[in-house]
């Protein structure tokens, strides 16, 4: 980026009136935004920017869908503000976006016509010495009595085996290297262009979704598959990748000694899968290890437990009979469930309760001890009357929505029982019955397709070696210059110059000079260690 | 076009959609806890009662379901076409793929006498919007039948 | 050895070199001081001899550290970097290196007290507040990109640690080396460089911005691998490789911040001392993600483990 000048006095006062708006204005703040330090500063605003988000609970973003809602129970004054100004959506927020915006400007504007400025240093040649070779760095002179021409010839084959750009005149070699710099340099900054268009086009055309899927189950893809599923604009949601699925088995195992019981160290989700019309495979989707089909990715991200039940309704029918998912509450896969039962007769039934996987009744009531299902119970307590999905409004089926029910109630307290496998809970008054048959694992997956991540992984491959390239290399100039003394001799200088801020190999120089039989190098660049008295 | 594909029904039957060829296919996507579902079953029922006689059939799709969850919804809405089991579902979602997927619960598609995908409805139908659906792919399927046999043998 | 011994040795080599970092500490503080009194005079035999106790030591304790890591891996059957103690462990191999590695180079024996005193910190903070028995990785952490992607993190922040004393020594002897400048009959002597006091004491501004720029050309870099191979790992692991999660967001932060740094150092009238403020900033970042996200914000990163 180019350094900042202040607007030239003479561009204001060459200003037209009969001209309303100035180029002069233009070109100023055009020159004042693509300055290297408003690029600064508009990279710390973006860094001060960033922060909230990590702060505040954010929508659209990781874990914790409802962090934002439980955050603005907690600060009912505070949270309508910060909403107000985006602190809860800061990374789509309109001045965050004006900050990241302004800065590519700024580096488009800087980094172009600097591109253009390296083109024409390729094709041109390096320039000639400066007249005072004694002010540059690693100056050295000596006088010679071999031919000019022969000294010169040395010099340049020299520096061409050392890979400098070599043009040699009747006084003087000129020598340059170290173009790759500022290729890497241009490469990382249009590379960060390209890293944009990426996350672009997989904002613009990918979606994500997730699915909770319990052993046995199926799942198809097709948008009606999905728990959550979230197109962006352009996404195809009619040319989803054909695919399906079963869940054959889940397994997880957990530790049992060591220093951290109960911490998982193995998941594994068996399953059974076809891609199109293509044949059945089996495979199994692992943390780090997702099923890839076509691009659409599917990550195994949670788990957890679905008992198994079967519902008779009051006339004695099954109305019910699977898995139903229960979601974790705690490290102990303590889980919380429903189970709504809309067709049984002459009253629905819902049913609504803990799963412990293995179950303790404490002074807190009962919990879970240990993760692994070793003694699965269920605690539940039931529901009759209307369940409210009559009236076509779609409902969690995760929640009671418990307006039209009333609770199932033994000697004037809720009806609750805790069932062993193979055990049944019978209601009160022939109302109907739960029989817990077993326990199933459920399996929580995150689908992700994003046709723009192979273009971001590229961008930002380029940006790592632009980078690296630019920070390693150090573009320097050499010179040799020959010149007739006033006793028939001629002196030989040398020197260099780095166009960078670092400073040039150390010894390049003296072994020039060594290898056009000079001097050697009384004053070659010291060990920059000995440059400090102190150690 | 729909690709053919088969299943296992609530009933115990096994089916096949090329055993319909021929014939105009309503397929309709639920599942018994889809509180929308419920408000479009009843039109559902009266719609496959009505056009029965008229050789159009019809067969649930059911979803993320129970076996046995599905047929007490049956029971209570008194559905009597056959509805493909959760289990086997998915080969009948994939087989829209092709012309336009379900992409929701319920979705309902309407497929020509040909196998080719007349109509979809996405979310609850009602029976009008049902029945004139119905009524134009029997009219294309009628319409196209003519050109069919172009072998040099037509009639006027 | 079980395991349950290899992980004792590995708490015992952790500790011998918190007691000697302690001593070189002390070494070093002796030198600083020694130095102080003499200003910027030629240190004296026997401080040199005491600051080169200070490395000996130092080199020893390095070499307890890296001990007590490699055990520790060996111990837990992985790479020793899946939770929060074994990460600042290993940072402070890393630090500890890289001070090493530039005294081989460069004159920054200076650092020293600093450097030794970061990890004595860091190393009590790891023992006390951060110690987890060794044990196996939850699940979605047992991937090779655990190994690249944090092992770059650690080496970066090791060097940004030199970089961080390095330039902040710069800041101090720069006002230092300004004062000078603007009087220069009373505590300087004729050369103009100052005589008396710590800031006198240390190498020359220039050195240390150089020893500064050095660590953070060697460090940027490093960082941004760190970065690329998480958003890999993200990929692979939650399927998506970028989504603001809070360590996402602070190593973005510290990216930038130092991306400000170098762009600062190109800037006319802002090389120097204003760009060094933005290289400490952008270690307060690099800290902040280290401990405050680990253990004041929640995310997918807190899994980790104190």
């Amino acid at each position: 980026m180019t350094d900042l000048a202040p607007p030239q006095p003479e561009q204001q006062l060459n200003q037209r009136p009969s001209k309303p708006i100035s180029w002069g204005w233009f070109r100023w703040t055009w020159r004042t935004l693509t300055s290297m330090r408003t690029a600064v500063i508009l990279l710390v605003l973006l860094a001060l920017a960033a922060i909230p988000g990590s702060l505040f609970p954010q929508r659209n973003v990781a874990s914790d869908p409802a962090a934002v809602q439980q955050y603005a129970v907690r600060h009912p004054d505070l949270a309508p503000w910060l909403d107000r100004i985006g602190f809860f959506d800061v990374y789509a927020s309109p001045w965050f976006a004006a900050i990241y915006v302004l800065l590519l400007v700024s580096m488009t504007g800087c980094v172009l016509p600097r591109s253009l400025r390296l083109w024409r240093a390729v094709r041109s040649a390096p320039p000639s010495a400066p007249r005072n070779l004694a002010r540059l760095e690693d100056h050295q002179a000596w006088d010679t009595d071999r031919a000019p021409a022969e000294v010169l010839a040395a010099a340049a084959r020299y520096l061409r085996r050392k890979r400098f750009r070599v043009v040699v005149t009747d006084s003087e070699v000129r020598a340059e290297r170290g173009y790759l710099r500022e290729v890497g340099n241009l490469t990382f900054h249009l590379s960060l262009l390209v890293l944009l268009v990426g996350i672009a086009v997989g904002k613009l055309v990918g979606f994500e979704g997730r699915v909770a899927i319990a052993e046995g189950g199926t799942f198809a893809n097709d948008r009606s598959q999905y728990d959550v599923f979230t197109p962006s604009a352009w996404t195809d949601v009619d040319g989803l990748v054909p695919l399906s699925f079963r869940l054959d088995k889940f397994d997880v195992k957990y530790q049992v000694r060591g220093p951290n019981p109960g911490q998982p160290s193995q998941f594994s989700a068996r399953i059974t899968y076809q891609s199109g019309s293509g044949a059945q495979q089996r495979t199994t989707v692992r943390p780090n290890e997702p099923l890839d089909v076509d691009e659409t990715k599917f990550f195994l991200t949670g788990n957890g437990y679905a008992p198994r039940v079967t519902v008779r309704d009051g006339r004695g029918k099954v109305v019910f009979t699977g898995p139903v998912l229960f979601l974790p509450l705690d490290a102990n896969n303590s889980s919380e469930g429903v189970v709504k039962v809309p067709d049984a007769q002459p009253t629905q039934l819902a049913f609504e309760g803990l799963f412990l996987p293995t179950a303790d009744v404490g002074p807190q009531g009962p919990y879970s001890m240990f993760p692994d299902a070793l003694d699965p119970q269920l605690f539940l307590t039931a529901w009759t009357g209307d369940l409210g999905l009559e009236d076509g409004v779609p409902q969690s089926v995760f929640a009671l929505d418990r307006d039209g029910l009333t609770q199932v109630q033994a000697d004037g307290k809720p009806f609750a029982q805790a069932l062993e496998v193979g055990e049944t809970m019978t209601l009160p008054d022939g109302q109907g019955s739960l029989t817990f048959d077993g326990v199933s694992r459920f399996a929580n997956f995150q689908i992700a397709y994003d046709p723009g991540k192979e273009i971001t992984l590229t961008a930002a491959i380029a940006i790592l070696i632009g980078l690296t390239t630019s920070l390693i290399i150090r573009r320097r100039r050499i010179w040799v210059r020959i010149s007739p003394t006033q006793s028939s001799g001629f002196l030989v200088e040398t020197a260099g110059h780095s166009l960078t801020r670092r400073l040039p190999p150390s010894a390049e120089i003296s072994k020039l000079v060594t290898a056009l039989g000079g001097p050697t190098s009384p004053a070659a660049p010291a060990d920059p260690a000995d440059k400090d008295p102190h150690t | 076009m729909v690709e053919p594909f088969s299943g296992r029904l609530l009933d115990g039957n096994d089916f096949d959609s090329s055993d319909l060829l021929g014939a105009v296919v309503v397929y309709n996507v639920w599942g018994s806890w889809c509180a929308p579902c419920r408000t479009e079953a009843p039109e559902l029922a009266q719609v496959a009662a009505d056009t029965a006689d008229d050789g159009i059939r019809f067969v649930g799709i059911n979803v993320r379901d129970n076996d046995a969850a599905a047929r007490a919804f049956e029971d209570r809405y008194d559905l009597a076409y056959p509805s493909l089991t959760t289990d086997t579902s998915s080969a009948a979602l994939l087989a829209f793929g092709p012309a336009l997927p379900p992409s929701a619960v319920p979705s309902t598609m309407v497929v020509d006498a040909d196998g080719r995908l007349a109509a979809r409805v996405i979310g609850p139908v009602d029976a009008s919007t049902l029945r004139a659906l119905i009524a134009d792919a029997s009219q294309s399927t009628r319409s196209t039948q003519p050109t069919q046999p172009a072998s040099g043998t037509a009639t006027p | 050895m079980t395991n349950q011994t290899l992980a004792q040795l590995s708490n015992s080599l952790v500790y011998a070199a918190i007691a000697v970092y302690a001593l070189a500490m002390l070494s070093y503080s002796a030198e600083a001081a020694r130095r102080t009194a003499t200003g910027s005079a030629p240190p004296t035999e026997r401080t040199r001899l005491v600051g080169a106790i200070g490395t000996s030591l130092t080199v020893l304790a390095f070499a307890l550290t890296v001990g007590g890591t490699i055990s520790r891996g060996f111990a837990a059957g992985r790479v020793p970097w899946g939770n929060m103690y074994e990460f600042v462990l290993v940072c402070s191999v890393a630090a500890g290196a890289a001070y090493l590695a530039f005294l081989t180079r460069l004159p920054v024996r200076a650092f020293g007290v600093w450097i030794v005193g970061l990890i004595l910190l860091a190393l009590g903070l790891a023992v006390t507040v951060l110690y987890t028995p060794a044990g196996a990785l939850v699940p979605v952490l047992d991937s090779y990109w655990l190994v690249i992607h944090v092992a770059a993190a650690i080496t970066g922040g090791g060097v940004f640690t030199v970089g961080a004393v390095a330039t902040a020594l710069f800041l101090v002897r720069t006002r230092l080396e300004r004062r000078a400048t603007a009087d220069p009959s009373g505590t300087s002597d004729a050369s103009g460089s100052p005589r008396r006091g710590y800031a006198a004491s240390l190498p020359s501004a220039s050195t240390l911005e150089q020893v500064a720029h050095a660590a953070h050309m060697f460090a940027f870099p490093i960082w941004t691998f760190a970065v690329i191979a998480g958003a890999i790992w993200a990929e692979n692991s939650w399927g998506r490789y970028w989504g603001w999660d809070p360590k996402e967001t602070w190593a973005f932060i510290t990216w930038v911040l130092y991306a400000a740094h170098l762009h600062a150092q190109a800037t006319a009238g802002w090389r120097g001392t204003r760009a060094a403020w933005f290289a400490l900033a952008g270690y307060a970042a690099f800290l902040f993600n280290f401990f405050g996200v680990n253990l004041w914000i929640t995310g997918l990163h807190s899994y980790a483990g104190v």
